[in-house]
């Protein structure tokens, strides 16, 4: 394989080639940016359809018992109807019901997730970052080791150590998810502790913590909240994926990914007890996924992929 | 050369970080170590087996110390459920796996960055507008749900692929060569290995096309169209080739991800491999095998992660190992 690479010393370089026509490329560049934020509009759409349902779940689910482990045996693998949108389980269950009371579950495993390895990974980030030294080293070669292991191989090592459970699986996924916040705000904090802000405090005798936590790191919140809304939809895939491997939440908590695992016993006849709850996860995903991507642009219009 | 050195260095430094947490994760958990490994299923004979196997009624540091150098020596241990040497459960699973990760990451690979390349040709045309989305949409369906759907469709409906499994039942080959080459696995694989790749092939596509929207921006793209050369030689000959980079990155940074993504598509369609087998030895609470799957799983990541980035130095005379 030969690369014929033109000599560029940095990425800046690349920024400033001619472009073909200004008049062409701006009005290229306006139709892209509206496209994409059409699509970061569906997204936030999608992601407050998502959080109205997880806040009104147990108001407007159509069959409560159901949600609660209540069995109707009589009616079971019914297929989608007026009354039973979705169609029934194997229990006679009705899996809108499910689907719909799943959201809360999922919604609260994503972000609690998401929040806990943002806290962790800031605060070992932020250590690292500003002590330097050993102390980074030793940070930065433990997350290392997390980032050359998958996340959901990771977070199943650690669930089997714990057992099943909705907070230990949220623990187990957790507990990789802090590597990239930690590089990310140890590389924020290694530029930001050199301005001259961090001087002038140093200088009117503030403690390390004081400069670290009141001064440096609320100025390193954009691209944290930027990165944790990119990875909400990762998170809740992860949790619907250990859910439907059979080793994160297991029914009868109505989780999107247990319910799928169930349902695949099932599959080619009743297919509706599959198609909706994996819908459900498509669509959360796919909603965090738009809002990230949208949000990453607003904020970092430096950053893209 | 020193370069290399230093990579092996950190490679088994990150291997001993990997044995020694696998071990405390297993040995510390709270309650009583012996509890989680002995189960009642077991009579007395394989109890003290077992416990003269791993050493458990000696000091911590001994038992470290033993458990590092039965690994050393290639013993995994025994299985609870399956009664038989980890290792060579492992070795008969992890074929598959390799096979099917590859397949899947070079379908996906090769889809996306010829997808990616043309998709940069086409900006702010209905193609575009219909195709990037789509890329979106194909990175947020879980693969267990599309592996579902598929299983669905073209094996129990139209009946045109097996359901699962890596073989038919009741075949038996020479060789695990034999095997592999055989139509029946090949078959078998189609499914599996499309499943993955729908799944990864967002981000080479994604990414192609960024770095080519880029590159058709350079000088040397400019000189190319004066040159009077068609746009398709343009972008295949001169583009592309300077938009991979950034793709060959991902795809040596996806290995890990695939790896990931691997245990839920085993799962849906029964692919005997290490992933599925990771997930019955932790259901089951086999904790040799888990553990074992988990040990095999980081050595071959990080002995991915070595060569791809041995590798990456003599591809890219560019990337400096003049890191500290």
């Amino acid at each position: 394989m030969s690369l014929t690479a033109p000599p560029l010393p940095d990425h800046s370089a690349q920024e400033i080639a001619v472009p073909i026509s200004a008049s062409g490329q701006a009005w290229r560049r306006s139709l892209y940016r509206f496209r994409q934020s059409t699509l970061s509009i569906i997204g936030l759409i999608l992601v407050l359809g998502l959080l109205l349902v997880a806040v009104a779940g147990p108001w407007i689910v159509p069959f409560p018992e159901h949600v609660t482990g209540s069995v109707a045996t009589a009616n079971r693998f019914r297929p989608p109807s007026v009354a039973h949108p979705f169609g029934t389980n194997e229990l006679g269950q009705d899996v809108l019901s499910l689907v719909l009371a799943g959201t809360r579950v999922s919604l609260f495993a994503g972000l609690a997730v998401v929040l806990a390895g943002a806290f962790v990974g800031t605060v070992i980030g932020a250590v690292a970052g500003y002590a330097g030294g050993w102390v980074d080293e030793v940070l930065m070669r433990l997350s290392d080791l997390k980032l050359t292991v998958p996340g959901l191989i990771f977070a199943m090592a650690i669930a089997a150590a714990l057992g099943p459970g909705l907070v230990n699986m949220v623990i187990a996924i957790a507990a990789g998810w802090w590597p990239g916040y930690a590089r990310l705000v140890r590389g924020e904090v290694m530029a930001k502790k050199e301005e001259m802000f961090v001087t002038a405090a140093r200088a009117l005798g503030a403690s390390p913590g004081r400069i670290l936590f009141r001064h440096i790191l609320p100025n390193v919140m954009t691209p944290i909240i930027v990165k944790m809304s990119l990875d909400m939809g990762f998170a809740i895939l992860t949790v619907a994926s250990l859910g439907f491997i059979g080793i994160g939440v297991k029914p009868p908590t109505p989780e999107w990914g247990a319910l799928l695992s169930v349902s695949r016993n099932y599959m080619p006849d009743f297919w509706w007890t599959a198609i909706f709850p994996g819908l459900a996860i498509f669509i959360a995903v796919f909603g965090f996924n738009l809002l990230g991507d949208g949000l990453r642009d607003v904020f970092d219009p430096k950053a893209r992929r | 050369m020193s370069y290399l050195l230093q990579r092996l260095a950190h490679s088994l430094v990150l291997l001993w970080a990997v044995v020694t947490i696998l071990f405390l994760m297993f040995r510390l958990m709270p309650g009583n170590p012996m509890a989680a490994y002995i189960s009642e299923a077991l009579n007395d004979e394989q109890q003290q087996l077992i416990m003269a196997q791993f050493g458990l009624d000696r000091p911590l540091h001994e038992q470290y110390l033993l458990y590092v150098w039965n690994l050393a020596q290639g013993n995994l241990g025994t299985s609870f459920f399956r009664r038989e040497p980890v290792w060579s459960i492992i070795l008969s699973a992890l074929p598959n796996t390799l096979i099917l990760t590859m397949t899947g990451l070079v379908l996906a690979y090769a889809f996306g960055i010829l997808a990616g390349a043309w998709l940069a040709t086409k900006r702010g045309t209905l193609a575009e507008g219909i195709l990037v989305p789509m890329a979106l949409a194909t990175r947020a369906a879980p693969e267990f749900w599309l592996g579902m759907i598929l299983l669905t469709v073209f094996a129990f409906s139209l009946g045109w692929l097996p359901a699962g499994g890596a073989n038919s039942a009741g075949m038996f080959f020479d060789s695990e060569l034999h095997r592999i080459f055989s139509r029946d696995f090949l078959l078998h694989l189609i499914l599996p290995a499309v499943t993955l790749a729908l799944y990864l092939q967002g981000l080479p596509l994604l990414l192609m096309r960024s770095t080519m929207l880029e590159v058709l921006h350079d000088e040397f793209v400019t000189m190319a169209r004066i040159k009077g050369l068609s746009e398709w030689r343009i972008t295949l000959h001169h583009a592309a080739r300077n938009a991979l980079l950034p793709v060959v990155t991902a795809f040596a940074l996806g290995l890990g991800a695939t790896l990931g993504g691997n245990v839920v598509v085993e799962t849906v369609f029964s692919w005997p491999g290490l992933g599925r087998l990771l997930v019955t030895a932790v259901s089951q609470s086999d904790y040799p095998l888990a553990q074992g799957a988990f040990f095999v799983i980081a050595v071959v990541l990080i002995v991915l992660n070595l060569v791809v980035d041995v590798l990456y130095g003599l591809l890219d005379p560019r990337v400096s190992h003049g890191r500290s």
